[in-house]
């Protein structure tokens, strides 16, 4: 096995018992990058400090042995979603807008992971301002599948989680407004982990939908999210959302109690792609056979209702959080915005301009408090929600041509929970067609502690998540 | 509730978020925005005349921190990414014009 394949888990025990130095693992990852970047049009920017900053891990490593227990991702290689500011390293968003923006400070969660030691490989490619489900509609070109050559890897993190498939790296950072993370790792067979609104801080991230972007990690496995969030999370001064609790954190992995599981039948859409629902539900039979969970059919509102809060409220909010843009600070003037950034703000500023208010936005806020009190409902009576991450697979290059509503469909089972706010992972499940099928776990607000759990299990009774496609 | 925007209309919009669009676009525009406002439509089906709104999720009120004076960027760092400057000031294009 090369190095850039290592699970973060793996590739720290490695560093720490020195197998293999930070810089023979940042090379490998580099090496795999250099190789096929042209080809998938993963990374838009690299960071040429990379190396260097692996000699220093590499140097502190042979200094102090107990140097893991302050740096707990010590010489990690790792990917950013371009829309993570990095000091002095370009971030686009992956928009013209942006084309030669430079940040002049570095964003919390990239903050928190070069505080513990991580490597910044570069900025990885997504849908232009994050507006999309397919990172076809970066103005920098599509990402490709790494399972399919002419597959799209999802999004708006598709980069981050094709990063990962690839072994361009050794875990990625995405964020989720809705289905951002789980959607893409869902296309792409990785693990997504889309924590609950407010655990990781959006401070420098640039913003799409305020009320709900959520940064997260995409890693090979569900051991490795939790490594990882449990360094990215916490409070942050710099942003009034987040929150305090650190409720999540796990002592053991381990499955001792009874755990009631509610299978959402409402997200096994009779119009799923062919194979699908039938692969998740051959997950729940493998997970069935643990006498601790005890499983049972549930009823969510119809995921429609989930669809037209979300393109109200996303689009509102996109309204207003673009019109910073005037290319007078930073940036290009407005006449960069591309076509999905035009319609986005334009339905926005609609639904919130006088006249149109009330029978818009005021309506789906309050259809937003109805979503939020079905969830509360339901978690009466279960302790975690599973279901499929999307009703399709990795769709063909060019799917999102002429499709106004491209995304809200592909994400029609993820929506839900990223307007109530509430956690959610997205692990690999089987293929059909030979491409990936992604299992989802929803867990009640700030609950991300019973899904790592029932991820993990799952990983540990399947090997799904250890597929690897062929790169060439 | 079923809206089809007119052009006027979606001339208004542009011109209060300061796009400048091509006709054939605004046109496009229309018929999208239309269709975005019909799939929106399925909420007239709920009953929410009871229903207070959620703006946000985490239950957080009044997040109030110490007004402490504490570093902030630099005046050059400030101003590194602006395309014009002058005199440590950003050069913005004029709002009032000479008729």
């Amino acid at each position: 096995m090369q190095l850039n394949q290592l699970t973060l888990l793996e590739a720290l025990d490695g560093l720490k018992k020195k197998k293999f130095t930070s810089v023979e693992l940042t090379q490998a990852c580099l090496d795999q990058s250099q190789k096929f970047n042209d080809k998938y049009n993963i990374y838009l920017t690299f960071n040429d400090n990379a190396f260097t900053q692996a000699k220093q891990a590499d140097a502190e490593i042979a200094k102090d042995p107990k140097i893991f227990e302050r740096k707990p991702l010590l010489g990690i290689p790792y990917a950013l979603k371009d829309n993570f500011l990095t000091k002095d390293l370009r971030t686009t968003a992956s928009t013209k807008v942006l084309d030669n923006y430079i940040p002049v400070y570095e964003s919390t969660v990239s903050t928190r992971l070069k505080n513990a030691g991580a490597i910044l490989l570069g900025k990885t490619n997504m849908d232009a301002w994050a507006h999309g489900s397919s990172t076809e509609t970066s103005d920098y070109g599509p990402t490709i599948n790494p399972w399919g050559e002419k597959r799209l890897p999802g999004g708006s993190s598709g980069g981050s989680t094709a990063a990962v498939a690839s072994d361009m790296c050794i875990f990625a950072i995405g964020s989720e407004t809705a289905g951002s993370i789980r959607q893409p790792a869902s296309w792409c067979g990785v693990t997504g982990l889309k924590p609950s609104y407010g655990r990781c801080s959006r401070y420098g991230v640039i913003a799409m939908a305020s009320s709900t972007d959520s940064p997260g990690p995409i890693g090979k496995t569900i051991k490795d999210a939790k490594y990882i969030l449990e360094i990215i999370a916490g409070e942050d001064e710099y942003d009034g959302t987040s929150i305090k609790e650190k409720s999540w954190h796990l002592n053991s992995l381990e499955i001792k109690e009874k755990i009631r599981v509610g299978i959402v039948t409402d997200y096994f859409l009779k119009d799923a792609e062919k194979g699908v629902n039938e692969t998740v539900l051959k997950a729940i039979a493998d997970l069935q056979k643990n006498p601790n969970l005890e499983f049972t059919d549930v009823s969510l509102l119809d995921p429609k209702y989930a669809i037209a809060v979300y393109t109200i409220l996303q689009r509102s909010e996109v309204s207003s959080n673009l019109g910073r843009f005037d290319g007078i600070r930073y940036g290009n003037d407005r006449s960069f915005f591309a076509k999905e950034a035009k319609r986005r703000m334009m339905f926005g500023a609609y639904s919130l301009s006088s006249g149109y208010y009330d029978a818009y936005y005021k309506k789906a806020l309050k259809a937003r408090t109805a979503i939020v009190k079905d969830f509360e409902k339901v978690f009466t009576k279960v302790d975690v929600l599973i279901s499929p991450t999307s009703p399709c697979l990795a769709l063909p290059l060019g799917a999102t041509q002429g499709q106004a509503m491209f995304g809200e469909m592909q994400d029609i089972l993820v929506e839900a929970s990223s307007i109530a706010g509430l956690p959610g992972i997205s692990v690999s499940c089987g293929f059909v067609n030979q491409l990936p099928v992604g299992l989802q776990f929803i867990g009640k607000m700030k609950d991300e502690a019973m899904i790592i759990k029932l991820a993990a299990y799952y990983q540990t009774i399947t090997d799904w998540h250890k597929q690897k496609p062929e790169i060439k | 509730m079923t809206k089809n925007l007119t052009i006027d209309e979606v001339k208004h919009i542009a011109k209060l978020l300061n796009l400048n669009l091509q006709e054939s676009e605004i046109k496009k525009l229309a018929g999208e925005l239309s269709e975005a406002a019909s799939y929106v439509e399925v909420l007239q089906e709920l009953d929410l005349d009871n229903t207070t709104e959620t703006a946000q999720v985490t239950g957080l009120t009044n997040i109030f921190r110490q007004d402490e004076v504490k570093s902030s960027l630099s005046q050059s760092d400030a101003l590194k990414n602006a395309k014009k400057t002058f005199d440590g000031y950003f050069v913005v294009p004029p709002t009032i014009r000479k008729k």
